[in-house]
């Protein structure tokens, strides 16, 4: 369920970003130091535990195929919402690095899809509602089941709406909802049954081994800061897409603002001369095809791709140059 | 045994932008934070390009082109963690070709709708951000990624679980893998761990996680280990 940063434009991704760190800010506020620094090696290991869980494969039974578990959970009902979401965090953000699963953008969403809905919404408000009056393997099983199921519904929501606000799908939003929503209702059964399973292992080893809650004094969060980040990164993203959107080539665009026209007459018959011979030799004048084979509207963005195409071809013969000239200087140092 | 495989690959890889990232070359040597924060803008440019302007996107090909060159990395290394990443995040817009069947572009009277020009651009800017990050890494140790993060502010508590949880992926990769090779050599076959092993195959590794995690922090604590109220 991860998210691209390719599907994303830079408002919804920003926008996220920011709220992921408020909630991260959150998170790390509500641990005392102490209580931090003795469950940091646990919140790292179990983190490691994390990526080497999405390598086991559990084979589903009655259907032939097998699946990993997403773990947002399994995390929470170990080391409690706050070190869960923090752990969580830095896998996504090592996944994101080094594993390509992800991005840099989309962290926020992630973390928000990923994380938020299951840590800090489902788990304390279903699971915790159902092991409340004494736990039991059976509560623990509906709890996680349950609970994986509203996370991922919830989760696959955020997925959905942020690709949609983003633009960058052409699936209608309703059509969009029905393809996601049921798939992740039967992960979300399989991944709260995976997480139930192992949960009453542990239970049965030793209670202990699951977070119990403690009297938490959170530090007053500053929610000008919040605000802040939120206002800070609206405007960067407005920004940025105002940039990237608008249409004339930023040379073009100057003179056209300075000149009040917007190509500049010449009337020189030299200027004229070369004019008229570039027309002829170019094969693509002012942006598009002089042969006839393509359509005129749509000429600017055939040569704007070939243009970018020929671009690249030269950057990779730029970029070999580079290698050959330092392996040639590596060989006489 | 073709878990173990894709165990070994991913080790393998993370070791190997490791080596790299422990060179001295020109890009190695800037400022983490800078390195961090240019990759951040570029992929936020690329990112607010609109889906339909290929042309554009293709341009923004230049940067990793660039610097995969400068900072002398093996194409292959960062080929072979591309690719399969750029086509599974893809994975949520592969039906816009069917939406979107308006011709937008003819060449030589062959018709491409608008559904797979913003495929295309998808696809590029996919294999375009993911390359900037893997650069990024590949010139960044995860030690100097750590610095870069605390010089932009992010709390030291969170930075250092980083760095942990980085460190402790190898060591979980190989106990996961032996106890999976260990329990397929007793299996019979099949794929998956059936459901009965479901509780105490996983619930074994984590309880041994948290014996192990036990001994880290005693470790640590021998070692003068201390955070404090810093953020």
């Amino acid at each position: 369920m991860h998210m691209s940063d390719a599907l994303l434009t830079p408002v919804v991704g920003v926008t996220m970003l920011a709220t992921g760190s408020g909630t991260l800010g959150y998170s790390i506020r509500s641990i005392k130091s102490d209580i931090y620094e003795k469950r940091l090696p646990l919140m790292g290991v179990m983190g490691a535990f994390l990526f080497a869980a999405q390598m086991i494969n559990f084979s589903i039974p009655g259907t032939g195929s097998s699946g990993h578990i997403g773990g947002a959970l399994l995390l929470a009902i170990i080391l409690g919402p706050y070190a869960g979401f923090l752990t969580l965090a830095t896998v996504l953000f090592i996944q994101a690095l080094f594993f390509a699963d992800g991005g840099l953008l989309a962290l926020g969403c992630n973390l928000m899809n990923m994380g938020f809905f299951t840590i800090f919404l489902a788990y304390p408000y279903v699971y915790k509602k159902i092991v409340k009056n004494g736990l039991s393997k059976k509560t623990i099983m509906i709890g996680s089941i349950l609970t994986a199921i509203i996370g991922l519904q919830l989760g696959s929501l955020g997925v959905v709406l942020e690709t949609y606000l983003s633009g960058r799908t052409q699936l209608p939003i309703g059509l969009f909802l029905l393809f996601m929503q049921p798939i992740h209702l039967a992960i979300g059964f399989i991944e709260g049954i995976v997480t139930g399973i192992i949960v009453n292992y542990l239970y049965t080893q030793n209670p202990n081994y699951l977070f119990q809650d403690e009297v938490i004094k959170r530090k007053p969060i500053r929610r000008s800061n919040i605000a802040l980040i939120l206002l800070v990164a609206l405007v960067i993203g407005g920004m940025v897409s105002q940039y990237a959107s608008s249409n004339p080539d930023g040379l073009e665009w100057s003179i056209y603002k300075s000149a009040s026209a917007s190509e500049i007459n010449n009337d020189s018959s030299v200027i004229d001369w070369f004019n008229k011979t570039q027309e002829k030799l170019a094969i693509m004048p002012d942006y598009s095809f002089a042969d006839d084979g393509i359509k005129e509207s749509i000429g600017t963005s055939v040569s704007g791709i070939f243009g970018s195409l020929l671009t690249l071809c030269l950057t990779i013969l730029v970029g070999t140059i580079i290698r050959r000239k330092r392996r040639g200087n590596e060989r006489y140092e | 045994m073709r878990d173990m495989n894709r165990f070994v690959k991913s080790m393998f890889n993370l070791a190997e932008l490791e080596q790299l990232s422990r060179r001295k070359t020109m890009i190695n040597k800037w400022h983490p934070s800078i390195k961090i924060i240019i990759t951040f803008i570029y992929i936020l440019i690329l990112t607010s390009v609109d889906g339909y302007e290929l042309g554009k996107v293709l341009l923004f090909g230049v940067y990793p082109i660039l610097l995969l060159s400068i900072a002398d990395i093996p194409t292959r290394v960062i080929a072979s963690k591309l690719i399969i990443p750029a086509f599974i995040s893809i994975s949520l817009v592969a039906f816009n070709p069917l939406f979107d069947q308006e011709i937008v572009l003819v060449i030589n009277n062959i018709g491409i709708s608008g559904g797979v020009i913003s495929l295309c651009s998808l696809f590029s800017k996919s294999l375009f951000t993911i390359s900037a990050t893997l650069i990024l890494v590949s010139t960044t140790s995860i030690e100097k990624i750590g610095d870069g993060l605390r010089w932009l502010r992010i709390p030291k508590k969170l930075v250092i679980l980083l760095l942990l949880v980085y460190r402790y992926i190898g060591v979980l990769l190989d106990e996961v893998s032996k106890t999976i090779e260990a329990y397929q050599l007793r299996a019979n076959g099949g794929s998956g761990i059936h459901i009965s092993a479901w509780g105490s195959l996983v619930g074994q590794i984590i309880i041994r996680s948290i014996k192990r995690s036990e001994e880290i922090y005693n470790a640590m604590l021998l070692r003068g280990y201390h955070i404090g109220d810093e953020e």
